[in-house]
């Protein structure tokens, strides 16, 4: 589908982003030493943290990706949800006390007051630098793919902005500037989600026109297709004319409607949360499959098809190409889910971002506290994901070729502010997530690697700023290679390297 | 306003005394969690047809799956409240004792 990119949208990023940037710059005077750089100084409000954990958690694949998934297929996109908020109680009760107990910046340390062994440390640097590298791609990728259709820039504009932004918070301020931004975003996200699922019970359901009884009293059959080719030459064209909006051009018709309400109603009015569900059970959906199609000519062809759906098989698991093995009768498919929801209960306690901020409050009760306030806000979260995917599921306003952009599209049914605020947190929700990444990337080359495991020795200044470039080295090597210019990236990787070895001549000569 | 470089990660005597009575009540926490979690990943796997039943008009998966999310946060809850019960309990023992 074509987006209008909202101006609006893009004023309340730059408000966002002015109002981060500014709190950075705010903190940067206070924290110039390595507890202030890397654990807040163990300063921050349990309450806080808590909000921040859900800022930190809560990335663009929840709030994009699931809401998207349960839009188009229902309920599996919401078995994500109850893995994700899951892995926190493995968090909370097994790894939250130990992790604060005998930990100072980085994970890394309680493993080492445990073990004292040089290889662990070095074991549990790489490894978060490879989980943080690994969580950071998908966020990077999706700052880009979202920059177009949310605030009308071209790709490596949302990359480059994301990367820059990030870079010059974490630099400012490191966790204390990163929490805040957190907190920020966290409060956002939670109560705009809240906000549209209150819209999306007081609007109801109703049935599309074209699906209502015509007055003969036999329903209208509503045979549809839509289909979006590329041609060779990679023009493409959607349901047979070039996608456009001139003369003889056209776009692909916005899909999500409800073909029959229960007891031969066309519109409920407003409803309750419970009620919303048990009609929805009741009724009928259009949901939309895909077959993509490779043409002799090398053009490629996806043909989408209609298929209104009973709302009770939507309220069910398997319905999803991902969930579909639960319903076959081979074992090795069923274990693929098996496989899937181990992942995500244990994942959660290996996420080095997550882990570092039981370091940022003062005590164990006050870590404790701030998880029991994280699973609040998070759990709250994924509850209103089932709404807010039903919602656009019923919304009649989403792309039937972008599943991501299901939560944004449901927005705009509710008109253009609050399309401008879905996508300006949208994007924030990138800046929150991948700041925590860079913040323990960063501890884990400067704390890690750098001062426990080469035992180079570090004056506490010296540690902030190696930890600051590797912060600076991780953004540009992101951002220079996700905008397809790998010189960038090099440069980056240079920069940094250069620095590192400039800093290591240093001290081997004071050593001498 | 105090600066954020102060050195605080430090554990109180209270938490550190009853930090293992602490653990092995998280850890029959986690348990019960484990079990009910399995449970709806096993039904979800090889029962499919039995979460789609209704109850009150709403599919048993929903519903499972909303009592997952409302079980994670009343455990921790429960969890914060028996720790800071501990610690209560050691302090007035300690006092006492003294």
């Amino acid at each position: 589908m074509i987006y209008s990119p909202s101006l609006l949208a893009v004023a309340i990023f730059g408000v966002f982003v002015a109002f981060t940037l500014g709190l950075s710059f705010y903190f940067a005077a206070r924290t110039r030493s390595s507890q202030g750089y890397f654990a807040a100084g163990g300063s921050i409000h349990w309450f806080v943290n808590g909000v921040a954990f859900a800022g930190d958690y809560l990335s663009a694949a929840s709030f994009l990706g699931i809401c998207g998934m349960i839009a188009f297929y229902g309920y599996d996109g919401f078995l994500y949800s109850i893995g994700y908020l899951a892995g926190w109680i493995v968090a909370l009760l097994i790894i939250a006390e130990p992790i604060k107990r005998m930990g100072r910046f980085t994970f890394a340390d309680a493993l080492d007051s445990k073990f004292q062994s040089r290889g662990i440390k070095l074991a549990v640097a790489v490894s978060t630098l490879a989980v943080s590298i690994f969580y950071l791609i998908p966020q990077m990728v999706g700052a880009g793919a979202l920059v177009k259709p949310l605030l009308g820039f071209p790709h490596w504009v949302g990359v480059s902005l994301v990367g820059g932004i990030v870079v010059l918070i974490v630099v400012t301020a490191g966790m204390v500037s990163t929490t805040y931004v957190q907190f920020f975003k966290g409060s956002l996200l939670v109560a705009f989600s809240a906000i549209l699922t209150v819209l999306i019970l007081m609007r109801g359901l109703s049935v599309d026109p074209r699906y209502q009884t015509s007055p003969g009293g036999a329903a209208n059959e509503v045979a549809e297709t839509q289909t979006v080719q590329v041609l060779p030459d990679g023009k493409k064209l959607v349901n047979g004319v070039p996608q456009g909006r001139g003369q003889g051009e056209g776009d692909l018709r916005a899909i999500g409607h409800v073909s029959k309400l229960p007891d031969g109603k066309t519109e409920t009015g407003p409803l309750g949360p419970l009620e919303f569900l048990a009609t929805l059970s009741r009724s009928e959906i259009v949901l939309w499959s895909a077959k993509p199609e490779r043409s002799p000519d090398g053009g490629t062809k996806t043909i989408y098809t209609a298929k209104p759906t009973p709302g009770s098989e939507v309220l069910r698991p398997g319905n999803s190409p991902s969930f579909r093995g639960i319903r076959s009768d081979k074992f090795v498919d069923k274990l693929n889910f098996l496989s899937l929801m181990l992942a995500l209960f244990c994942g959660t306690a290996s996420l080095p971002h997550i882990l570092i901020r039981y370091y940022t409050v003062k005590d164990q009760a006050a870590a404790r506290k701030s998880t029991v306030v994280g699973i609040g806000a998070i759990g709250f979260f994924y509850v209103l994901t089932l709404f807010l995917g039903l919602g656009a599921m019923t919304s009649g306003s989403i792309d039937v070729t972008d599943t991501n952009m299901a939560a944004p599209l449901l927005a705009r049914s509710f008109g253009e502010f609050m399309f401008a605020m879905i996508s300006a947190i949208a994007f924030t929700t990138v800046l929150g997530t991948v700041s925590g990444l860079i913040v323990a990337a960063s501890g884990a080359v400067a704390h890690d690697l750098v001062a426990n495991v080469l035992r180079i020795p570090l004056t506490d200044h010296e540690k902030v700023r190696v930890a600051k470039i590797a912060a600076v080295g991780v953004g540009l090597l992101f951002v220079g290679l996700l905008v397809k210019a790998a010189l960038i990236g090099v440069v980056g990787v240079l920069i940094g390297a250069a620095a590192v070895v400039h800093w290591l001549w240093r001290t081997s000569e004071e050593l001498r | 306003m105090a600066g954020f470089d102060a050195h605080a990660n430090t554990s109180s005597e209270p938490e550190h005394a009853t930090a293992p009575r602490a653990a092995r009540f998280g850890r029959i926490l986690f348990a019960c969690y484990a079990i009910v979690y399995g449970a709806f990943v096993l039904l979800n796997a090889f029962a499919p047809t039995l979460m789609q039943n209704e109850l009150g008009g709403i599919s048993i998966a929903v519903w499972y799956g909303l009592a997952l999310i409302a079980a994670a946060f009343a455990m921790a809850l429960v969890y914060d409240w028996a720790c800071r019960m501990l610690i209560r309990r050691w302090q007035s023992t300690s006092e006492g004792s003294l």
